[in-house]
């Protein structure tokens, strides 16, 4: 495993279906945008995004009204009927999955390039691995993190397979 | 040019005899160093209690030796010259300054006997003799070092 | 600190993280591989990395860094190489085209190097040098080096190996060898081979000498060291090291079946077999008290003198047991004497009937069974001043009398017999300021002795088999007005010096020998001594006075100027230096009249590093020299020299014919950085001779060191043929230089 697994998680491909929770939800249909604000989480099987704002630009038939109910759960997160172009996150990011946690101050889903940036002293951590830099780039399909901006500093536990065979 | 005893008590009342014996001096490390120590304590205290520490002196002694008048056929020198080199500092015991810094040099010799034994005391008494010199050296720089202040 | 690229096995912690730092980082999940792009730093266990591009697969563990990478590694040494591929604890990899500065600034270089098992690393086309490049032309090759095929670092073993090496000065080869090794710098204390010693000496020949360290445990060692003399064959020399918690201990043996005795006919070298054993130790039993010993023997007279045998070249070679206390203010010396002529017999023509006397120099030395010095200063003042206690037993025995003709009359410098004193002498001094800061010092002694003598053979006027008990007290003042001058920047200080002491006459002189006090010298060092003899054997007697004055000045320039002059005269009672003693001691030293000569001073320095000094012995009558020492000495720099001129009076009644007048002068002198001439001649001015000199030149640079000296003492000054001598010492830093220093402690 790789600090790449918490990623995966939010894949659009995946076939897990993706709950969002929040205390609140807005739409405004005109712009295509849903507004889920309130401590939101973003579940995917178990992979856990948490943030304080998330909005999501739709495109295609409008789903329900404003201030639904903060639950929905939708295969792509957008409203029911719709395919998401983007999804952004604000007031600080957090996501988790078993074994992996990756934090920075905002977040953006590229669903058609199938990127997730994580953006602003980015913090992630793996087992014993840690990484930290300015922006972290997640692209879900080469399954390739680039992690750049300013100084990257990174912290790993060298393989033990060395040190055992002795 | 003013002259005066180096020992006379000045107006303020610091003078030579009243700051040497406050002079605390270093241990020797080894025989030569314990004979110039101990001559340099009488010199400084006239055999008195010293007085509280107000200043310490550090100091180096290095012995040579060379012989003289090497004879013809023997090859034997006639004489041997102790040489002693002694490098001294004076700090003031609370700041730590250097007060006065300065080196002393002084030779003493001896005649060769056919008989080793002789020699070997023969070149103690030179180095007792050269050693006890430079305390008389030094402490005349200390005391002129004080009357002038 | 070590002279292996990847250091030790990475020791640190195991559980120890390895921080990584990039501009740029990318993490492929699927191969799980990392690659830091841009001033890539990696820290780990205190290995750094710095690189251009880092990739590094976690699962295998392996690091490559490309576009240069430098290492430094836990103790110092640094890397830099074109491409690196290492495991991630460092302990395993290859390097391409590198080159290593260790921490002792030797270098190696190498096309690539391999490290397997964390132990062995190889470097294939590697050059070693401990020299550093040229400034001004870095690709310019250094002073020495060492290229190889193969260049093998083992840490274990820690040593360096090569394989088809070759050695080269400036570029070009000099030698060439399969194989050879030598430990890494690392090792204080390794088996192997020493930097060979070359010398020649007349009779000896040619003599290489190629010494062999076995380093047998971390406190006990062997050194081997054969030499193979052109003329003489092999002298075998084997030494023994032990330190044990105390202290420590050698012996050495040395040994030679000469080829060619004749080359010593007539001396006592001519032998078959020729050698000498030593040893010394010293043990500290406490922080105050050591004991220990330095003993050494020979075949014959002059073995140690002709072979230069370490520590055994001196005329007389003492022996001794002792046992010394030491403390602030006091201190014991307990200790036996033994000593080995290394002189041929001296011949003497009997003043007389004119026959020749031959000495037996060695039956003539005394054994010395012990001598024993205590000196106590109490620390408490006693009535306001110092009281010291003196003490000296010496008890010796002695085959044959040392008889010395002269024309007027025989002296003994020696006796035949056992002879012992045992003396004490207590002395009080006290120094009173006196009004206008004038100084007196009272002081008082008592000197006490018991002699047991024991002689031979009837001498002269000697007691034949006595106890003679002496004493000798005295009361005396001593009398100073020192006065300072200052004006402008000049200290001048200036004290008359007056000294009177009162005491009976001495006791027994001429019943008793004089083992002790044989070397009278009257100068300036001795004027103001309340007793002038340099030993316990003799003592002073009668009421004497000494006058004399000090004198010194300090220029603000750093120059100063030192001076003191005097005389002595014996105001009552006999005079103790006009009475004969068996060795004839006060007679002819300037203090064998009611007025003595005049003696006197001058120190004149710079500051700088330019001194001299002049001593002198004037006639009390016409104030001619009759005994003066000159010494100057420079100083600057790297630069300097000494000159010297002795003027020795004849003094026929002691057995000194004819006067002794010499010039003795040194120099070194730095011709450039590196290379330096240093000197020494010595010249009898009296015979018009060249007695000694001697000639070196020493190149020394951060990596390399020569010294050639030739030293010659003229046949007319030595009686021994083998004083011309060559020696020849290089050294290779790192290479030669810790081998041959290395010592047990």
């Amino acid at each position: 495993q790789g600090f790449g697994e918490a990623f995966t998680g939010l894949s659009t491909d995946s076939d897990q279906p993706i709950q969002i929770e929040a205390d609140q939800l807005e739409v405004q249909d005109a712009k295509k945008l849903a507004i889920y604000r309130g401590n939101v989480r973003v579940l995917q099987g178990n992979t856990v995004l948490k943030t304080a704002e998330l909005r999501v630009y739709y495109t295609g038939r409008p789903g329900g009204g404003a201030a639904q109910s903060a639950s929905t759960s939708t295969p792509q997160g957008g409203p029911a009927g719709s395919s998401v172009e983007r999804i952004e996150a604000y007031g600080g990011v957090v996501v988790q999955s078993d074994t992996q946690t990756a934090t920075g101050n905002r977040a953006v889903f590229e669903m058609a390039k199938d990127t997730v940036t994580l953006i602003g002293n980015v913090v992630l951590t793996e087992a014993d691995n840690v990484v930290r830099g300015e922006r972290l780039v997640v692209n879900l399909k080469t399954k390739e993190a680039k992690v750049e901006g300013g100084r990257v500093q990174t912290i790993l536990a060298p393989s033990r397979t060395e040190g055992q065979a002795r | 040019c003013q002259v005066r005893p180096l020992y006379a008590t000045p107006p303020d009342g610091v003078g030579a005899a009243q700051a040497l014996p406050a002079i605390a001096v270093d241990p020797p490390l080894n025989r030569p160093e314990q004979v110039f120590r101990n001559r340099l304590l009488f010199g400084l205290r006239g055999g008195g209690e010293g007085a509280a520490n107000a200043y310490s002196l550090g100091y180096r002694l290095i012995l040579g030796e060379a012989a003289l008048g090497v004879e013809p056929v023997t090859g034997t020198p006639a004489s041997y010259q102790i040489i002693g080199n002694l490098s001294f500092i004076l700090k003031d015991a609370r700041t730590g300054a250097a007060l006065v810094q300065d080196r002393v040099t002084s030779m003493a010799s001896f005649n060769r006997s056919t008989q080793d034994f002789a020699n070997i005391r023969a070149r103690r008494d030179a180095e007792d003799r050269v050693s006890e010199t430079l305390a008389e050296l030094v402490e005349v720089r200390l005391a002129a070092f004080f009357a002038e202040r | 600190q070590s002279a292996d690229p990847f250091g030790s096995i990475a020791a640190g912690n195991p559980e120890a993280k390895m921080l990584l730092e990039a501009d740029q980082l990318v993490y492929d999940f699927d191969s799980k591989v990392v690659t830091a792009i841009g001033g890539v730093q990696i820290y780990y266990n205190g290995y750094s990395v710095q690189s251009a591009r880092v990739t590094y697969e976690q699962q295998s563990g392996r690091l490559t860094a490309s576009g240069g990478v430098r290492i430094v590694e836990p103790d110092g040494n640094i890397i830099n190489a074109e491409f690196a591929d290492i495991t991630d604890t460092f302990r395993d990899g290859f390097l391409q085209s590198l080159n290593v500065e260790t921490i002792d600034r030797a270098r190696f270089a190498a096309t690539s190097a391999e490290r397997r098992n964390g132990n062995v690393t190889v470097f294939r086309e590697g050059v070693y040098t401990a020299c550093e490049p040229c400034k001004e032309d870095p690709q310019r090759p250094p002073l020495w080096q060492i290229k190889a095929k193969r260049v093998i670092h083992d840490k274990k073993t820690r040593t360096v190996y090569y394989e088809h090496a070759s050695i080269e000065f400036f570029g070009v080869p000099i030698a060439y060898t399969p194989y050879f090794f030598h430990p890494d710098p690392t090792v204080k204390r390794k088996t192997g081979f020493l930097i060979p010693r070359i010398q020649q000496a007349e009779a000896l020949g040619f003599g290489v000498t190629t010494p062999f360290f076995w380093n047998l445990a971390p406190n006990y060692d062997l050194t081997f060291s054969p030499t193979v003399y052109s003329q003489q064959g092999v002298l075998a020399q084997i030494e023994w090291r032990h330190r044990i918690l105390r202290g420590s201990y050698n012996v050495r043996v040395s040994g030679i079946f000469q080829q060619a005795p004749d080359e010593f006919a007539g001396l006592s070298g001519d032998r078959d077999f020729r050698g000498s054993v030593q040893t010394a130790g010293m043990f500290q039993l406490t922080p105050n008290w050591k004991a220990g010993w330095d003993i050494t023997t020979t075949t014959d007279r002059t073995f140690g003198r002709d072979y230069k045998i370490e520590g055994a070249t001196a005329l007389d070679v003492p022996s001794t047991i002792y046992l010394t206390g030491f403390s602030e203010r006091n201190s014991f010396d307990l200790r036996g004497y033994y000593f080995r002529v290394q002189r041929e017999d001296t011949v003497e023509y009997d003043s007389a009937t004119g026959a020749a006397y031959t000495h037996d120099d060695q039956q003539e030395q005394a054994v010395v069974h012990p001598v024993l010095d205590h000196n106590y200063v109490f620390d408490r003042p006693i009535l306001g001043g110092e009281l010291r206690l003196d003490s000296n037993l010496t008890s010796l025995s002695r085959v044959e009398s040392d008889r010395r003709t002269v024309p007027a009359v025989d002296y003994y410098n020696g006796l035949a017999g056992t002879f012992t004193r045992a003396s004490t002498d207590a002395s009080w001094q006290r120094r009173i300021m006196g009004p206008g800061g004038q100084l007196f010092t009272p002081f008082a002694y008592l000197k006490t002795d018991l002699n047991w003598v024991a002689a031979d053979n009837q001498a002269t006027g000697l007691a034949e088999n006595d106890t003679l008990p002496r004493a000798m007290p005295a009361v005396g003042l001593e009398y100073r007005w020192p006065f300072i001058a200052t004006s402008r920047g000049v200290t001048q200080t200036f004290s008359p010096i007056a000294q009177i002491i009162v005491r009976p006459n001495e006791q027994h002189v001429g019943e008793l020998p004089n083992e002790d006090a044989q070397s009278l010298v009257f100068d300036d060092t001795v004027l103001f001594s309340w007793d002038k003899f340099s030993g316990y054997d003799r003592q002073e007697g009668g009421t004497r006075a000494n006058i004399g004055a000090s004198y010194f000045a300090q220029f603000g320039n750093g120059w100063s100027v030192d001076a003191l002059a005097g005389q002595s005269y014996q105001i009552a009672g006999r005079n103790s230096y006009e009475e004969q003693d068996p060795s004839l001691t006060g007679i002819g030293s300037g203090l064998d009249s009611a007025v003595s000569d005049y003696v006197g001073r001058v120190t004149i320095d710079s500051g700088r590093g330019v001194s001299l000094t002049a001593r002198g012995r004037f006639d009390e009558k016409d104030f001619t020299l009759n005994r003066t020492e000159v010494t100057s000495t420079f100083a600057r720099g790297r630069n300097s020299a000494t000159l010297g001129y002795a003027y020795l009076k004849a003094r026929p009644e002691q057995g000194i014919e004819t006067d002794r007048r010499e010039v003795a002068a040194t120099a070194v002198a730095a011709v450039t950085k590196t290379w330096s001439v240093r000197g020494g001649i010595t010249y009898d001015l009296e015979n018009e001779g060249v007695v000694k000199q001697s000639i070196g030149l020493a190149y020394d640079d951060e990596c390399f060191n020569l010294s050639a000296t030739y030293a010659e003492t003229r046949d007319r000054y030595s009686d021994i043929i083998t004083d011309k001598q060559i020696f020849v010492r290089f050294n290779l830093r790192t290479i030669g230089d810790t081998a041959l220093t290395s010592n047990v402690e």
